[in-house]
């Protein structure tokens, strides 16, 4: 089977500011994390700020250094010494980024920041040509040529992140990733831009990373679901798969922790599955991560950290305990 | 008669291209013992209408209307009396809780320093105080964090830090604005956890300012919907989530993803964008994202009138029948 890409066991670490060389200490941003994704397909990756969710999503594209593992898009390896093979990537693999206003440059018209990807990667093109591109590109994610000789502090919130999908898609690349793309926006208005994502994949056969930090939205759109905490896979499943049979105690803790939106559990104490906050990510507990926050840690989860095991098809998780959640009824699941 | 008492409440700002209104003349009632969350998009004036109710309004900001705490005026009171009404009166919590935390400030200092500027109590008192509410917020090793600063603590126990506060000078009125917008979703919980194990114990009144109905449902009595600088719709949280009356309330509860939700849909949303503040449509402010509207919307702005469990201001507002 040919993926659009296939990334195995990345490790991405930054060097703290600060020390010395000769006592010089690593943050493990990513730690041997793999995905795959097929044409069409989409990947949520979820976890909480700083479980590494956005570096990973750097990572694949050059943005940050990988310190190990390997990364292919469509079936070639990338090298990352090589500026061509590098460049090639940066076309076939686009970003969409959280702040929508922020991504985009004040004193460029929209037409103009669309524009820029083609002027670098197809020099050849004339500016009729470009100019019908960027029309085209811009209907296609629902606006039109009257935007495009417009400034990005004219648009909205919404409208903005549309032409920064606009900016990414211009290139017909095989990969996007998607940063947060719906969390800066009014709730009335993300419904919009996730539909058009799911559009967009469908009409352009684009395979989709998509980074949040909400596992509702996760469901509307993604085939299927990673998730990080400190910088480590905890589990990775088909979309059906993790939502109705979750075995990782911290996904079931996530899914718990999502506000139900029903006031019938108005004052109604909800078990909190998760205590405290994230442990330094300088500092992670020795064995498994989640080891100092799980209600259900024993004394090998604070020693051994635990392998990645293939649970089901495509089903994969990081747990000691996890055949004891397959097999046992779910502890003190709610909220969902 | 009511903790708070708003009438006709306007807030303007000037700016270099003219003056914008945030607020356009909003009426609101908070009793003793209320929860209550004000709801709404960014630009719908919900954080600037209790700003101004606390007079921390921006120096370009200015008001009219009325705003009575405990039967006293708050508009035009002389920042002395403001001040003294601040602590014991209302207390504050801020999204932003590193921003509301002095960073040189160890974090037993600042508790004693929000006691000590409203009552007459000594330094050791007042620590002993600070690390009673510590524990009250669910801190813990309070003991030690008082000797710690801001920058040391994760962003979760800096919210409670900063509830600690606000609650130091045991105000009558808590106001919270975006509470947990900042935090990660498994301390979201706790946070939201917390409000309502203080409001169990200590019975006190609580404005929560949000975006977020699904921190709303889980918290709240009543809720008052905000659009545009008016008020849309006022209901008890029930009615509010299962018979919403304004189209735009209906539009917010649909967009709102939820895990029950079909996976694999297609998300609801509410068409177009709100309207930024001075550049408002004649009219009814939604009108151009209703589907409800006909051209009566578009000539004349809908009163807000009383329904069954609160108020809503809409010429076609939803009927039990209508399915949303």
């Amino acid at each position: 089977m040919s993926h659009v890409l296939d990334a195995r066991s990345l490790i991405v670490r930054f060097p703290v500011a600060g020390a010395a060389w000769y006592s010089r200490r690593w943050l493990i941003a990513v730690d041997d994390v793999s995905v795959c994704l097929a044409r069409g397909e989409t990947l949520g990756v979820v976890g909480e700020s700083g479980c590494g969710k956005s570096t990973l999503g750097r990572a694949l594209l050059g943005l940050v250094p990988i310190y190990a593992g390997t990364v292919r898009l469509e079936g070639t390896p990338v090298d990352w010494r090589s500026r061509r093979r590098v460049r090639e990537l940066r076309r076939n693999a686009q970003m969409v980024f959280q702040d929508p206003s922020g991504s985009l440059d004040p004193r460029r018209t929209v037409g103009q920041s669309v524009a820029e990807p083609l002027e670098i990667f197809e020099p050849q093109l004339d500016t009729g040509t470009i100019r019908r591109r960027v029309v085209a590109t811009l209907e296609q994610v629902g606006l039109s040529a009257e935007h495009v000789d417009r400034y990005p502090h004219e648009f909205s919130g919404g409208q903005c992140q549309r032409v920064g999908i606009a900016r990414a898609i211009i290139l017909r690349p095989a990969l996007i990733v998607c940063d947060e793309p719906v969390s800066a926006l009014d709730v009335s208005v993300q419904g919009q831009v996730v539909n058009l994502l799911a559009q967009l994949r469908g009409e352009l056969g684009l395979a989709c990373i998509f980074i949040s930090h909400n596992l509702a939205v996760v469901r509307h759109l993604c085939s299927s679901v990673l998730v990080m905490y400190l910088g480590r896979e905890m589990e990775q499943a088909p979309r059906d798969e993790l939502f109705d049979r979750p075995l990782h105690p911290y996904t079931r803790a996530l899914l718990a922790s999502v506000p139900p939106a029903d006031p019938s559990a108005l004052g109604r104490a909800e078990p909190v599955l998760v205590s405290g906050d994230l442990p330094s990510p300088l500092d992670p507990p020795r064995g498994c991560v989640f080891e100092s926050r799980c209600s259900f840690a024993e004394s090998r989860c604070r020693q051994k950290r635990p392998v990645v095991e293939e649970a089901g098809p495509g089903h994969r998780v990081a747990c000691h305990r996890w055949r004891e959640w397959r097999d046992g009824p779910v502890v003190g699941q709610g909220g969902n | 008669m009511a903790l708070l008492q708003v009438d006709r409440l306007k807030v303007d700002f000037r700016t270099p291209s003219g003056s914008v209104p945030a607020v356009r003349g909003i009426d609101l009632e908070i009793g003793e013992g209320d929860c209550v969350a004000l709801v709404g998009e960014s630009g719908s004036g919900k954080s600037q209408a209790l700003l101004a109710c606390a007079g921390l309004l921006a120096a370009n900001g200015s008001t009219a209307g009325s705003v009575r705490f405990a039967g006293q005026e708050i508009l035009g009171m002389p920042e002395r009396s403001l001040q003294r009404l601040r602590g014991p009166g209302f207390g504050f919590v801020f999204q932003d809780s590193i921003g509301s935390l002095t960073p040189h400030l160890r974090i037993g200092d600042q508790l004693v320093e929000s006691l000590q500027a409203h009552r007459t109590v000594s330094r050791k008192v007042a620590l002993a105080e600070a690390r009673t509410m510590l524990d009250r917020v669910q801190v813990s090793d309070a003991a030690k964090r008082l000797s710690q600063y801001p920058h040391e603590l994760s962003g979760g126990t800096r919210q409670r830090v900063a509830i600690a506060a606000a609650l130091m000078p045991r105000p009558r009125l808590l106001i919270a604005d975006e509470p947990t917008t900042a935090l990660d979703v498994t301390v979201q919980a706790q946070v939201v956890q917390l409000f309502r194990d203080l409001r169990r114990e200590l019975g006190m009144t609580l404005v929560i300012v949000t975006h977020d109905l699904g921190v709303v449902a889980g918290l709240a009595e009543r809720v008052i919907v905000m659009y545009a600088g008016s008020i849309v719709e006022e209901a008890t949280t029930p009615v509010l989530f299962r018979r919403p009356r304004h189209p735009y309330t209906a539009g917010l509860l649909a967009a709102l993803p939820r895990l029950t939700d079909p996976a694999g849909q297609p998300m609801r949303a509410i068409p177009g964008a709100p309207p930024p503040p001075g550049r408002l449509p004649p009219g009814c402010a939604f009108a151009p994202r209703c589907t409800r509207r006909d051209a009566s919307c578009h000539q004349q702005v809908p009163a807000l009138a009383a329904t069954r469990a609160g108020r809503v201001a809409c010429h076609h507002p939803l009927q039990r029948s209508d399915s949303w």
